[in-house]
């Protein structure tokens, strides 16, 4: 099948369909599941379907209302999925972006925030900013800086590494809702490092639990470092 | 389900000796399905919980191959669909994967064929190995050959059972999702339950052996 070029600058409106090479600048509306090589968005688009491309670029805005699937996604700006969404190399977010069911990748960068309502999969997941995922996050090598308040239900990995990127704001030390703490219900892995983070059962072989730490119990196996000023209730080795 | 039947996954790991890391790698790359990931209420909170038996074989034989096999190598093995397409009856034959018995009584039934498909290799297999353990006669390969062809592809990669049941003498063959909860009156007689998924993966390390 002959594959054709679709460039829309301005404000245009298109079918879905199979394309080589996509490319909005302005604001558009696409109405139908695409499939193409390389997806370059520039201002505002929706896509009321699914979206399939090798590479996904996106500066501004842009609502995908299916399934979004691709090699590479640079994503910047702020980003709405309203489905799951797959991408089997890098992902990189800066910016915010949203997810509605789950996340597969092989390298998550995020800039800012995520949010999902699903699972996280993926073997590198690195976010400097916060995220809120409504799931499990399982990936190989989990390193977090946090600047913002985030919440997760698991999080399973080989090394995961939870930490802050910069000093206390200001604003949050007099208001606490505004502090960058991580709050989970279960951390398991084999080498953990965290920091301002609330849990109710941390586990692993080497756990470290540093600054501004809450957690109910921790599960060691190897070695427990605990800071003086993190905060456990039960400690247990394994 | 029954409580026993399940193991929780502290117990797991301290009785196969991996580590969380180990286990939820397998878990990204597809070696552990989903659904044995049983999720309950505990004292602490939510704990997750293995079928037993089937979490303990399954790491037995990953531990055992994953130093000649890649991760990837073997999530295939595990996976219910497979990547090897099709391969000649002379091929099969040649590789001892098959015996000329059972692909004779096989083309009885499907007529000779060029190639074999995943599906209809797997089929022979399966019809090999039953006969030659005695559970079945060349008369009910042939139903066997039909239940095959006709709705395994139904089943769209989806584990499932093989059964046999004698009444009076009268055949029964069949494949089921599962066979867990299915009762016959006590006339009726099990003669095996046979699970594909098991037969898969003997047949694709067969088929991965030889080509290496």
């Amino acid at each position: 099948m002959e594959r054709t070029e679709m460039r829309i600058s301005g404000i245009g409106k298109s079918q879905g369909g199979c394309y080589s090479h996509v490319r909005v600048d302005g604001m558009a509306k696409i109405s139908g599941n695409i499939d193409c090589i390389s997806f370059d968005g520039n201002g505002t688009l929706t896509v009321e379907g699914a979206l399939q491309s090798e590479t996904v670029t996106v500066n501004g805005t842009a609502t995908i209302e299916g399934r979004a699937s691709a090699n590479r996604m640079m994503l910047d700006g702020l980003v709405t999925i309203k489905d799951r969404a797959v991408c089997h190399e890098t992902l990189t977010a800066n910016g915010r972006l949203s997810i509605a069911g789950g996340l597969v990748g092989e390298k998550v960068e995020i800039f800012g925030s995520l949010k999902t309502g699903g699972g996280v999969q993926c073997e590198m997941f690195n976010v400097h900013g916060g995220f809120n995922i409504d799931g499990l996050l399982n990936a190989g090598m989990i390193d977090v800086k946090l600047s913002i308040p985030s919440k997760i239900k698991e999080i399973g990995g080989d090394a995961i590494s939870v930490k802050r990127f910069k000093k206390i704001s200001v604003l949050e030390q007099f208001v606490p809702a505004f502090s960058a703490r991580l709050q989970a219900q279960v951390i398991e892995g084999d080498e953990i490092d965290l920091e301002y983070t609330e849990a109710n059962i941390v586990r692993g072989n080497v756990v470290r639990i540093g600054k501004g730490c809450k957690i109910g119990r921790v599960e060691y196996k190897d070695r427990l470092i605990r800071e003086d000023d993190a905060t456990i209730e039960k400690a247990q080795q394994m | 389900m029954n409580e026993e039947d399940l193991i929780s996954k502290k117990e797991l790991l301290e009785l196969t000796g991996i580590s969380y890391g180990q286990l939820y790698r397998w878990k990204r790359k597809n070696l552990i399905p989903e659904d044995w990931f049983v999720r309950k209420s505990a004292f602490t909170g939510q704990e997750t919980f293995f079928p037993r038996d089937k979490i303990l074989q399954r790491i037995e034989r990953i531990k055992n191959m994953k130093d000649g096999l890649s991760l990837d190598e073997l999530a295939d093995v595990f996976s219910p669909s497979s990547n090897v397409q099709s391969m000649s009856p002379e091929n099969l034959l040649e590789r001892n994967i098959v015996t000329r018995i059972s692909l004779a009584l096989f083309e009885e039934v499907a007529g000779s064929q060029e190639t074999l498909s995943f599906n209809d290799i797997l089929t022979v297999y399966v019809l090999q190995k039953l006969l030659q353990g005695g559970d079945m006669t060349r008369d009910e390969g042939r139903m066997l050959v039909a239940v095959m062809r006709e709705h395994y592809g139904a089943l769209d990669s989806k584990p499932c059972e093989l059964a046999l049941v004698r009444k009076m003498g009268v055949p029964l063959l069949f494949l089921a999702e599962s066979a867990e909860h299915v009762y016959f009156d006590p006339e009726a007689k099990w003669i095996f339950r046979l699970p594909l998924a098991a037969s898969m993966e003997e047949l694709k390390l067969k088929l991965n052996e030889t080509e290496a």
